[in-house]
């Protein structure tokens, strides 16, 4: 059979001002139910989300879609702006063609990201 | 190929009413990709700090535009506001309450952007009148993505997507300029400009036509702007290119 689709890993990570506590299925299921929302059943069915991996303490992982909905997937992505009350950015660090070289980066990037997450103090 | 540079034209920090501080979101910006920002922030009262964001700005490659956000009720206020402002910032966005001061936003070159309410049909002023202005006047229409991505209830997604989809529907059919931004009041509220640009696609534009209004028609504008702000500066398509002696 000749595969009609081609696939494309998505390397994520997620910034958040306090660690989060989701294990894979629950970030699957928020990111099932953000393309369902937006989409609807149809629509978040031609994107064949799957989350590969993630990395619950560096808060990283890589999510395979289809290569005709990645664009879909960025916008899903970007509508997720908290997770159990917690404000949340999904960064959308690469996207490539292979798992072997989407995990050589997942790896190769650096252990810790400080944001500065303490209080803003204003300035004025 | 050049890379293209991106830029979010609408970030609020803690100089107003936005929850980090502008170091946060210097570094933040610099790690989603952004080459500048604007912060939203400045009125008459703050611009003294200008220089000291901008140092903090350029440790981290990027470069700051000063934005200035006008709320006026009505056109004589909007006038008295554009006329203290307008040689003090680089970029000026007018939010449009009524129809009188959509109209006279739409009209007046000093005006670069227009902001509309999503919240209510009624609010949105922006129709073929206020787009055949906009042209005449060189304003760009804003999208600011912030009450799609922080929307609280299904029917409030819903209404902004309808409203911001109608009128890039109108803007694009009478060539008004598009700008898409974040609106963030704080780093967790900021995007990277490719997620951006997912998110206008969902709202009529192209894909193309997304990026476009995240770096060339921003960038443009600035320079623009940057240019008639300089000393040299006398006209559209005059300018001081040597200065003779004075004996």
């Amino acid at each position: 059979m000749i595969k009609n689709h081609r696939n494309r890993y998505i390397i994520f990570e997620i910034h958040s001002p306090k660690p989060l506590n989701i294990n894979k299925q629950k970030l699957l299921k928020t990111i099932f139910d953000t393309t369902l929302r937006l989409f609807g059943e149809v629509g978040s069915s031609s994107i064949f989300i799957n989350l590969i991996e993630y990395n619950k303490t560096l808060q990283r992982g890589i999510i395979k879609c289809n290569h005709k909905s990645v664009l879909k997937l960025r916008a899903a992505l970007a509508l997720i702006h908290e997770i159990e009350a917690i404000p949340t950015l999904i960064h959308i660090v690469k996207i490539t063609g292979t798992i072997r070289k989407a995990r050589e980066i997942l790896n190769s990037l650096p252990r810790t990201f400080i944001l500065g997450d303490e209080e803003a103090v204003p300035v004025v | 190929m050049a890379k293209r540079a991106f830029i979010d034209l609408h970030v609020k920090s803690s100089l107003s009413t936005g929850k980090s501080s502008p170091t946060q979101i210097a570094k933040m910006a610099s790690h989603l990709g952004l080459k500048a920002i604007a912060l939203a922030d400045f009125n008459l009262r703050n611009l003294n700090v200008v220089d000291e964001i901008k140092q903090i700005f350029k440790e981290y490659g990027l470069d700051l535009i000063v934005r200035a956000d006008i709320n006026e009720n009505t056109p004589k206020q909007l006038k008295q506001a554009l006329r203290k402002l307008r040689r003090k910032v680089e970029v000026i966005a007018v939010f449009c309450k009524n129809l009188n001061v959509a109209r006279l936003a739409a009209r007046d070159r000093r005006v670069d952007l227009l902001c509309f309410s999503v919240k209510n049909w009624r609010k949105n002023f922006f129709d073929k009148s206020e787009a055949n202005l906009a042209l005449q006047g060189e304003s760009i229409l804003e999208v600011n993505l912030n009450p799609i991505i922080k929307a609280k209830t299904h029917g409030e997604r819903i209404q902004a997507i309808r409203i911001y989809s109608e009128n890039i529907r109108i803007a694009k059919r009478y060539n008004v300029p598009i700008i898409v931004t974040s609106g963030a009041s704080s780093i967790y509220e900021m995007r990277a400009p490719r997620e951006l640009a997912a998110l206008a696609t969902l709202l009529g534009l192209t894909d193309f036509e997304a990026r476009e209004s995240l770096s060339n028609i921003p960038l443009n504008l600035v320079k623009k702007n940057r240019e008639k702000l300089s000393d040299l500066y006398i006209m559209p398509g005059v300018k001081i290119v040597k200065r003779g002696d004075s004996k």
